[in-house]
């Protein structure tokens, strides 16, 4: 089932007396499926933002269709399904961390009895329950993201819009919450991640699509992305370059990497039996196997440097 | 309607927060000690002595002190809820409170109704707070002062829709406090206009125009003085300056949600 679905979604602004237009989104469309986790990268100001601002009301398109859930976006109840995080969010900082849960979460139309025993689950999963009497104000940068997740989760949302999560959260907290949108995953709910940190997005997220001044120029799945066709790292117990012939080396552009590691390149799967009955035939043991993959940051630049070409 | 109380008790936490509550309530309390003080300096002989007579006497008293104080705590109530918009609309904060499923116009209202709140219990302390003091000292209980709340809560209506207006305009404290100020300066001066209309002869197109900016903006030193008009019995209240301000009121409050609706943060 499609959770999101946006199509030809546009949004220009005008600047003072509209003498100036900056398009932020042009003729968007894309589509996130239920339970899955779905990045949107992109430099800053590619319109990543303003994407989710558009789907959660708090920017009106200037064109184009949005649906949530099945239903029109702009249905103010849809917002009870759904959890936000925004980037750089301001809590007021005269407040402790359990008074903002507890008033976000009224805002949110939880009942009294729920909220206290959600509040109370939510600050142990964001690891915030000692610092829940704290000010906001005594607050670091990681902690003001912990509590925003959880203010995010409070209304045990069924899409949550995560912008920048782990924005000024160290190497451990951002495992911690890595782990956290796993387990909300395999509870059939459903993530939309903004993000500039290419490599945790490729460690989570199902689907990607890229956003590039606006417009979305490549949309699919994690892996699909990443992997390049035809190279294939090996290793093997023995020197290749002087038990094979030169023929075969050169049929599969054999490249030493270091001692017992070789990169290989195979244009069509039925080689791959050929190149591995081949080495058995030599007596050759091969340890491990592996297609090569290009990293979701290499992707990411290629991508955006082929469009700035273009443009 | 919940959702709305909410946003009002956050604005009532916010003001408390940000000591504009507790500042409010010295301002009152000090008010509250000088008017006791300055009842027991002997004025009770001069009142019943009084030619125009001890319950007129009394009533201007009361009247002519409560409205000193007030027009200071208007001004320090203008500055204490001009920040309630603009801090709603805070890069960060906003997106917060617009991802809930709480519409734009129940926010705002929320905020609006939040400093009206702050600025009623005040006032009611001080002009309940001048009746009690003038019924122990003089022994005059006489509730034809107390209206005198209901008009103060009618001109700060209109003062905080301005600061709503322009709140959502600017998003800008500063900017809003200081149109507040210019319509509280304004009014005065526009209610008195026929009395500088003697500097204008031959100007007829300027008197016109002034005398349209008295039509068109609220009559607050009229609505100030209506309490007074209404326990003296004197003169006939005009309907026309409860009519237009608060037409002056619905207008500036509904292009502060019309604005507010349409704005994209």
């Amino acid at each position: 089932m499609k959770i999101i679905e946006i199509e030809n979604l546009s949004k220009t602004f005008s600047t003072t007396f509209g003498k100036k237009t900056v398009t932020a989104l042009n003729d968007v469309t894309l589509s996130v499926e239920q339970g899955t986790i779905f990045g949107l990268l992109g430099q800053n100001g590619a319109g990543k933002t303003t994407l989710i601002k558009v789907l959660l009301g708090i920017v009106y398109p200037t064109a184009g269709t949005c649906r949530m859930f099945g239903e029109d976006f702009t249905n103010l109840h849809l917002k009870k399904r759904i959890g936000f995080l925004p980037e750089n969010h301001k809590f007021p900082n005269y407040m402790t961390g359990k008074e903002v849960l507890t008033f976000f979460g009224k805002l949110s139309g939880l009942e009294n009895l729920y909220l206290a025993k959600r509040i109370d689950e939510m600050l142990e999963l964001v690891q915030m329950t000692k610092w829940s009497k704290s000010k906001i104000k005594t607050y670091s940068k990681g902690m003001m993201q912990r509590l925003g997740l959880a203010q995010a989760m409070l209304n045990n949302p069924d899409l949550l819009f995560l912008d920048e999560p782990t924005d000024g959260v160290d190497p451990i907290g951002r495992k911690e919450i890595r782990n956290v949108l796993l387990a909300l995953k395999e509870n059939g709910k459903t993530i939309f991640l903004n993000s500039h940190l290419l490599s945790e997005v490729e460690l989570i997220t199902d689907r990607v699509a890229i956003l590039h001044k606006g417009k979305i120029i490549r949309e699919g799945n994690v892996h699909e992305l990443t992997k390049k066709k035809e190279e294939y790292k090996i290793v093997v117990d023995a020197e290749l370059e002087n038990i094979l012939e030169g023929s075969i080396k050169e049929k599969y552009a054999l490249q030493k990497i270091s001692s017992s590691n070789y990169l290989i390149r195979i244009d069509e799967n039925k080689t791959m039996n050929d190149f591995v009955d081949h080495l058995r035939s030599k007596g050759v043991s091969i340890k491990e196997m592996a297609q090569e993959k290009n990293s979701l940051e290499d992707v990411f630049i290629s991508l955006v440097q082929a469009e700035e070409k273009n443009s | 309607m919940k959702n709305i109380w909410l946003m009002t008790l956050f604005t009532l936490r916010e003001s408390i927060s940000k000591k504009v509550f507790i500042a409010f309530s010295i301002f009152v309390l000090l008010m509250l000690v000088g008017v006791f003080f300055a009842a027991s300096l002997g004025f009770g002989d001069m009142i019943k002595q009084s030619p125009i007579g001890f319950d007129k006497t009394m009533i201007l008293f009361k009247m002519g002190t409560a409205n000193f104080v007030l027009s200071f705590g208007f001004l320090l109530s203008i500055f204490a809820c001009a920040s309630f918009i603009p801090s709603l609309l805070e890069k960060g904060t906003i997106d917060l409170f617009l991802s809930k499923p709480v519409s734009r116009a129940q926010l705002l209202l929320g905020k609006y109704l939040g400093g009206l709140l702050i600025f009623f219990l005040h006032i009611f302390v001080l002009i309940c707070g001048i009746w009690f003091i003038a019924g122990i000292k003089f022994n005059h209980w006489d509730f034809s002062f107390l209206p005198l709340l209901l008009s103060s809560l009618f001109y700060f209506a209109i003062l905080n829709a301005v600061l709503l207006l322009f709140g959502v305009l600017t998003r800008s404290s500063g900017i809003s406090m200081m149109f507040a100020y210019l319509l509280m300066f304004v009014s005065p001066l526009l209610a008195s206009r026929e009395k500088f209309f003697f500097f204008l002869q031959g100007k007829e197109t300027l008197k016109t125009i002034i005398d349209g900016f008295y039509y068109v903006l609220p009559k607050l030193s009229e609505i100030q003085n209506i309490p007074k008009m209404l326990a003296l019995n004197e003169g006939k209240i005009e309907p026309q300056i409860l009519i237009s301000s608060f037409l002056f009121l619905l207008v500036v409050g509904y292009l502060g949600f019309y604005l507010f609706e349409k704005e994209d943060y």
